[in-house]
């Protein structure tokens, strides 16, 4: 078989036992590449740190399972600067009803718990919500009505002391962060809540939809906003304690030379073939 | 009637929130109000619709031994042996809880990275630089992956630099040229909806 | 069970879906259908606990919200799709909600929409800001059908658009590459680091 078959060839299986061993030897043996801070990251961080104590981050953790690495160490990072600053967090979410709920718990209470944070004083859980463009017109004006006036459990919200400063949105809401993945998403926020009642407008997106949320924060109408793993280990330095995002920067490094080396094979391959069909 | 009422209905409703966003007058707004409660009212009233048809599709498997239909009784049984469960427990009771984190979600992040291996395979496969369109898409995401991961940065300090300005720049205006001609698209199928141009939801095409 | 157990059932779930890369097989497509039988059966009974118990007893009996059983009516009105004769019924349903979600696109997305244009008129004092112009010009003369491309600054204007969006699309590539990267590093974390401790 000529070489460049052989480079055009190479076995799937053989490619996804590369792509493991790739991100398996950093964690086992972690390289300590230092991760620098984008300018996105900078506003969102600096953003919540502007807030004076007691205002209310709105948080709409809009991400699937298959998305959780990505957007659930943004949320606990934000949890973590949130409550160091005496800021509450009212979460929910729109786009996943079988797991958003879960994940919200799970990146926001260990969090809590860590920094002596009650649940339905410093911060709530208002599960998932359907009909994101209906709610989040109703909750514009009347926050309780939008939310179906229960939590995730379905507990009445008259329970919660929070939401006693929580009525709506233009009044009691001091920044939305929204955590994103497709639609419902940021575009709805941006859409139904960020422009009509000029609330600031931050949060993460997985890094598939990073590229196309660009064109928002240039023209503002995102005040910043985190891209994906990358961004969640930005977020973790500012905020000053390494996570889950952190934890899989050396990972994805050497994943991302895999690929482009993969490339670089494949092309080489096709040049060569190219140069002996030419010969022929 | 039966053709008409559905398209009346979309045009009135429709119009009915283009002009309470407008107008302020027959207390319009507080009548769309109350619509988006009614809206979500009947969203909880349809809501099982997903189980029904789940149910009669892999019922209809089962019954008519179609292929893998075993996997049909795997559905089945995870549907009615975990539904009572939800609904005695609720959604935040230890059961459903302990599912959702240890089953559902390992099942679905799984199912999902899968897409991981195929896109490295898929990247390796077809992306040559056959031309100077491909070569310009090859060099930009090269580009784009070395400055995002700490190793280019590693490797040379510019690739980060390089990096963001391929987003904010050239990335940011062609995304920008593909809204702009969304957002119109949009704004022309919303119109054909309204008035009733566009029936391929009622089964019976434009 | 205990936490643990539970971390070991996930790291099993997480390997049996991922034998589907060596070949299709039983065990994945077992996980998959268990996936989406416990998914389907938590939907509804978070709607049924967060929506419809609040709504009856809050909103209808406590609160003499009775006009909410009109909307209660037209929504079970979608059953009637599994009734002979009666399949139209169906449709006043998603009539209503199509229309509603048409009359909010028109209503609400032209803001947003008029905001990106008003950015774009940027000032040309800069290689960056002049780049951007006429990437952004370009690319919107590129999906422009109604005028001839074949000479003068349409062809120009149109060859410059598709490279323009050979950038933006490769932009996209590198990103949805480095996500789906990410999402292998967090199920191996899962189950090497979080299940079976095997790393720290």
């Amino acid at each position: 078989m000529p070489l460049y078959e052989k480079l055009l060839k190479v076995d799937t299986r053989i490619i996804y036992v590369l792509v493991l061993l790739a991100m398996l030897i950093p964690m086992i043996k972690p390289m300590g590449l230092p991760i620098g801070v984008s300018e996105n990251t900078r506003k969102v961080y600096n953003l919540i740190e502007s807030l004076p104590e007691g205002s209310v981050i709105l948080v709409s953790h809009d991400t699937g399972p298959g998305n959780a690495p990505e957007l659930n160490p943004m949320l606990t990072a934000l949890a973590r600067q949130a409550f160091r600053k005496n800021l509450k967090i009212v979460a929910m979410c729109l786009f996943d009803q079988a797991n958003g709920p879960q994940f919200i718990q799970d990146s926001i209470e260990p969090v809590a718990q860590e920094m002596g944070k009650e649940y339905g004083k410093d911060w709530i859980n208002l599960g998932y919500k359907m009909q994101a463009q209906q709610t989040l017109k109703m909750m514009i004006d009347d926050f309780w009505k939008g939310a179906n006036n229960v939590d995730w459990s379905g507990k009445d919200l008259s329970q919660f002391p929070i939401m006693a400063n929580v009525k709506s949105i233009k009044k009691d809401v001091a920044v939305i962060f929204e955590t994103t993945v497709g639609t419902p998403g940021y575009a709805d926020w941006m859409t139904y809540v960020a422009e009509p009642t000029g609330k600031p407008l931050t949060g993460g997106a997985s890094l598939t939809m990073y590229s196309g949320v660009q064109q928002y924060i240039r023209s503002g109408q995102l005040k910043g906003f985190l891209g994906g793993m990358r961004g969640a280990a930005e977020y973790e330095k500012l905020v000053g304690k390494p996570g889950k995002g952190s934890a899989g920067m050396d990972s994805q490094s050497i994943g991302h030379l895999i690929v482009i080396g993969l490339i670089i094979i494949g092309n080489i391959g096709y040049y060569m073939q190219r140069k002996a069909a030419l010969k022929k | 009637m039966q053709k008409e009422l559905p398209l009346i209905i979309v045009f009135v409703s429709g119009i009915l929130v283009m002009l309470s966003k407008f107008f302020n007058f027959w207390r319009l707004p507080e009548l769309v109000a109350t619509l988006d409660k009614w809206s979500i009212v009947m969203s909880t009233f349809a809501m099982l619709m997903g189980i029904i048809e789940l149910t009669r599709l892999h019922v209809n498997n089962v019954r008519r031994r179609r292929i893998n239909w075993y996997y049909s009784i795997v559905t089945l049984l995870a549907i009615y042996l975990y539904l009572p469960v939800v609904l005695i427990q609720g959604p935040e009771g230890p059961s459903p809880k302990w599912i959702t984190t240890n089953v559902s979600q390992p099942i679905g992040s799984a199912i999902y990275a899968i897409l991981g291996f195929y896109i490295v395979s898929a990247a390796y496969r077809s992306f040559k630089a056959r031309n100077l369109e491909a070569s310009i898409l090859l060099v930009a995401a090269v580009l784009l992956m070395l400055g995002q991961a700490p190793i280019g940065e590693a490797i040379w300090s510019g690739f980060p630099k390089i990096s963001d300005w391929i987003l904010t720049v050239p990335n940011s205006a062609g995304m920008r040229g593909i809204n702009i001609g969304a957002y119109i698209g949009i704004f022309a199928t919303s119109i054909r909806v309204l008035l009733g141009l566009e029936r391929s939801w009622t089964g019976s095409g434009s | 069970m205990s936490a643990q157990t539970g971390l070991y059932i996930g790291a099993l779930l997480t390997i049996m879906a991922w034998s589907y890369l060596y070949k299709e097989n039983p065990l994945f497509r077992f996980t998959e259908h268990l996936y989406i039988g416990l998914v389907t059966a938590y939907g509804v009974g978070y709607t049924y606990h967060n929506y419809l118990v609040p709504i009856i007893t809050k909103d209808i009996v406590q609160q003499g919200g009775y006009s909410l059983i009109i909307p209660a009516v037209a929504g079970l009105l979608i059953y009637a799709r599994y009734i002979r004769g009666w399949v139209w019924l169906s449709r006043i349903p998603m009539a209503f909600w199509i229309g509603y979600g048409a009359g909010y696109s028109l209503a609400y997305t032209p803001a947003v929409f008029m905001k990106q244009i008003f950015d774009s008129f940027i000032q040309l004092n800069s290689i960056n800001n002049i780049i951007y112009f006429l990437v952004l010009v370009s690319a919107i003369m590129f999906f422009i059908f109604t005028v001839k491309k074949d000479a003068g600054p349409m062809k120009w204007g149109h060859y410059a658009g598709r490279y323009s969006l050979m950038v933006a699309f490769g932009s996209a590539f590198g990103s949805i590459t480095m996500a789906y990267l990410s999402l292998i590093i967090g199920r191996l974390s899962y189950v090497l680091c979080d299940a079976l401790h095997l790393i720290k």
